[in-house]
């Protein structure tokens, strides 16, 4: 039997990448692919603990998670179509930083 | 089998790598396909059909379609710019290693039961686990996946 540490420590891997392409990604898409990155990490950990203990807990949770990721995703990716039709939202983390750099532009004008 | 154990789980990796650090969204979407059949493969080692199953016909024949239909619709201009703050990426790359640290450290010191217990294992085990015990929170699930799929369409929808 393969060792369990094996399998965790990878799952720790896969969620400490998937946070940072959380942190740095700025579309939302690629962005939702880091969590989507996140998820699976949690899954693998659920799994292998499962098996240590020997009972079918974890596979159940990991089946749930599962599912519940494939709704998150479904509404998510409905809210960027959405938004992407109102402007352009290919970086909108890019856009913030110009509302908020033009706002203060303003009122150092204003002062 | 430890080698082959070894082999996914490095490919695991690097296929995780690639979808933080590509910039082309097709690309990052097709490693991150390669990413779960790699998690497939050890559900497979680890006994766990159902889950690789799952996994594979959820996250690649579902999920990642989604995604792709989704890129395809947005276009292709959605090149990933590079932040303005050199911060930025330093801090997200420091908060990384942080979680990998803490995670790590928790694993190496957590206390396992001595020796492994007998898994109930198969699809037959799941399902029966699934369909009795688990019986309130299935179904609270497939409510949650319709009001995910009623959402999707009222937010999709053209307003006039």
């Amino acid at each position: 039997m393969l060792p369990t540490n094996g399998y965790v420590l990878l799952s720790a891997f896969l969620f400490a990448t998937g946070l940072f392409g959380v942190l740095s990604r700025r579309t939302p898409l690629t962005l939702f692919m880091s969590v989507e990155l996140m998820f699976n990490a949690a899954n693998l950990a659920l799994i292998a603990y499962a098996r240590r203990w020997g009972n079918l807990e974890g596979q159940i949770v990991a089946l749930f998670i599962i599912t519940i990721a494939a709704a998150e995703v479904v509404v998510g990716l409905a809210l960027i179509v959405r938004l992407s039709q109102r402007s352009s939202v290919a970086d909108p983390i890019t856009e913030l930083e110009k509302m908020l750099s033009t706002d203060a532009y303003d009122r150092a004008a204003a002062d | 089998m430890t080698g082959v154990f070894w082999l996914v789980a490095a490919l695991a990796a690097i296929t995780a790598v690639g979808v933080v650090t590509l910039r082309n969204p097709v690309h990052v979407a097709l490693t991150l396909v390669l990413n779960t059949a790699c998690l497939a493969l050890l559900y497979l080692s680890m006994s766990a059909e159902f889950l690789a199953v799952a996994q594979l016909l959820l996250y690649a024949g579902g999920i990642m379609v989604l995604f792709l239909f989704i890129l395809t619709l947005l276009g292709p201009d959605l090149e990933e710019s590079r932040g303005k703050f050199l911060g930025e990426r330093g801090m997200a790359i420091g908060l990384g290693i942080a979680a990998l640290l803490i995670i790590g450290a928790a694993v190496v010191q957590a206390t396992l039961p001595k020796a492994a217990p007998k898994v109930p294992a198969g699809v037959e085990a799941v399902g029966t686990a699934l369909f009795s015990g688990y019986l309130f929170p299935l179904e609270v699930v497939s409510a949650l996946l319709l009001a995910a799929t009623v959402g999707a369409v009222m937010l999709s929808r053209h307003e006039r």
